[in-house]
């Protein structure tokens, strides 16, 4: 089951963030397969929503950039500045703590194990 | 694994910036990527054009440059709150400043100018080009967004306008024409028409369209309420003028009915002292002309002379621009000059301490204050009296020459007619 572009918009950020945390230093293509592959396929970030998100977390001061040259083509590099380090665990717990209030919103019952 | 030649990444780059994406750090994230997933997943010797094609499509709905318009819109929030809150302050700040310049203007105080040119820069540079980004950021039609600009434009002409009047700068009424055309006929219309039609906004929409409509016919009473200030001018103008010359006439007919009692004693030099004197006032008068709005000395349109904006042309032609402590120009240096001469001529004929032509310093009538004898007769004064005061001079000397010419045992019996006060 691959999960709706709307469910993801709102969650890409903090997507993004926690991968750059998790890994110091990533580029655009390495972001969409390390999501692929850590959801095992059911997140498929889309370069149109990636590469925008990119660009404002880098105008926010959230991200910096490095660049290298392969080839005849640039690679950019994204990485986090300390402030998107407090950023991140900021948009995590945020994040869980939406999930907690949806699941009592929705009543959503735990499955059983 | 697939192998990318140097001519395909230039191809791809050249595609991606035919397709509309024109950032450059963006064009160089999509070329790395389309990159790597070709690397990754065509064959060694698959077909590099089609897999471009199909890969490339992926990432869009209808447009690849879908991806740089949402960047810019992102880009553009993060903007949005610090757009807004400057737009506030600087809207709050040139209003007040520009508020506080008109008080000054009126009062006369120093530092008027400086105020409301930096208030109408604010607003019309910085205020109104925010308020617009905004608010065509906020509207979804076309139409919308050109009544928005037509108003922008609208403000930022009235600002301009009323910078360019207090200023005295060529131009100001056209603007003020070309804004109240512009709002009476185009963007009021446009606004009451789209606003009545929704039952939420039919109250305010009229109640907007009114203050509006008597906005502009408060501008346009601004700018166009000369004439009566022009004839009360022309008026006050014509009827000293006319007093003065009826009074000459007569006491030059006194002067002939008394005339040859005693033997003329002509004196050159007070002779030469008066017509220098008097040409001076001349040319004064004339420059005084030239330099005021819409009026030439060539086709000397008399309706003019009254107008609002000639009020401050004598000063700053005689005094430079108006301030606290005013210091008579260089013109009305030599003409004090001149005129202390021929009142010292007079005193040796006459033998007499008295000084025909009164220099000595004068009390406002109104304020009380004690003023020097030029500020009290040509500082912020109007072109008309300021023109009718010099006229009022040439005349004293003239009799003055007229005397010269006389007996000095009559001398006494004539009376000066005193020039008119300076407006506040």
């Amino acid at each position: 089951m691959i999960y709706s572009s709307e469910l993801i918009k709102g969650t890409l950020k903090t997507i993004v963030l926690k991968l750059l945390a998790d890994n110091k230093k990533m580029y655009g293509y390495e972001i969409t397969q390390k999501v692929k592959e850590l959801t095992f396929d059911r997140i498929q970030i889309t370069e149109g929503a990636l590469y925008p998100t990119l660009h404002a977390l880098e105008s926010d001061g959230l991200v910096t950039t490095e660049t290298e040259f392969i080839g005849k083509r640039v690679r950019k590099y994204y990485s986090l500045s300390p402030s998107g380090k407090n950023k991140t665990k900021e948009k995590v717990s945020e994040l869980a703590d939406f999930m907690e209030t949806m699941k009592f919103l929705l009543d959503i019952k735990p499955k059983s194990i | 694994m697939y192998r990318i030649s140097e001519q395909q990444i230039d191809f791809i780059l050249n595609d991606i910036s035919a397709r509309g994406v024109e950032m450059e750090s963006l064009q160089q994230n999509l070329l790395d990527h389309i990159c790597c997933i070709i690397e990754h997943e065509l064959e060694e010797n698959g077909d590099f054009e089609r897999f471009y094609q199909k890969t490339v499509k992926s990432f869009y709905k209808d447009a690849l440059w879908e991806i740089e318009e949402e960047t810019l819109q992102l880009l553009m929030f993060k903007n949005y709150y610090t757009m807004k809150k400057t737009m506030i302050v600087s809207g709050t700040f040139s209003a007040a400043v520009m508020s506080l310049g008109i008080f000054f203007k009126f009062m006369h105080w120093p530092g008027a100018s400086i105020l409301i040119i930096l208030g109408i820069a604010v607003s019309s540079l910085v205020f109104l080009p925010l308020l617009f980004t905004l608010k065509a950021k906020e509207k979804q039609h076309t139409k919308d967004k050109i009544t928005l600009a037509i108003a922008t434009l609208a403000g930022a002409l009235i600002s301009l306008a009323i910078l360019f009047k207090v200023m005295h700068w060529p131009g100001a009424n056209l603007m003020g024409t070309i804004f109240v055309g512009l709002m009476i006929l185009v963007y009021i219309p446009v606004y009451f028409f789209s606003g009545i039609k929704n039952p939420d906004l039919k109250v305010n929409t009229i109640v907007t369209t009114i203050i509006m409509i008597m906005g502009c016919g408060l501008f346009l009473t601004l700018v166009n309420s000369r004439p009566y200030i022009q004839d009360n001018a022309n008026e006050v103008t014509n009827e000293v003028l006319q007093e003065s010359y009826v009074s000459m006439s007569e006491q030059t007919r006194m002067l002939s009915s008394t005339a040859c009692m005693a033997p003329p004693v002509k004196d050159d030099r007070l002779e030469e002292a008066c017509n220098m004197t008097c040409d001076r006032i001349e040319t004064l008068k004339l420059s005084l002309i030239n330099s005021s709005e819409d009026v030439q000395v060539k086709t000397v349109n008399y309706r003019e002379l009254g107008k609002l904006d000639n009020y401050d042309a004598p000063t700053i032609a005689l005094f430079g621009s108006p301030n606290q402590d005013p210091v008579p120009g260089a013109d009305l240096k030599v003409l004090r000059e001149q005129l202390q001469t021929i009142n010292l001529l007079m005193k040796e004929k006459l033998n007499t301490p008295v000084s025909l032509i009164d220099l000595s310093d004068k009390k406002n009538l109104r304020s009380g204050v004690t003023q020097s004898w030029e500020i009290h007769y040509f500082y912020c004064t109007p072109l008309a009296n300021v023109l009718r005061n010099l006229t009022q001079l040439q005349i004293n000397i003239r009799f003055i020459q007229l005397m010269n010419k006389r007996s000095a045992g009559m001398l006494q019996t004539i009376k000066f007619v005193p020039p008119v006060d300076s407006a506040d």
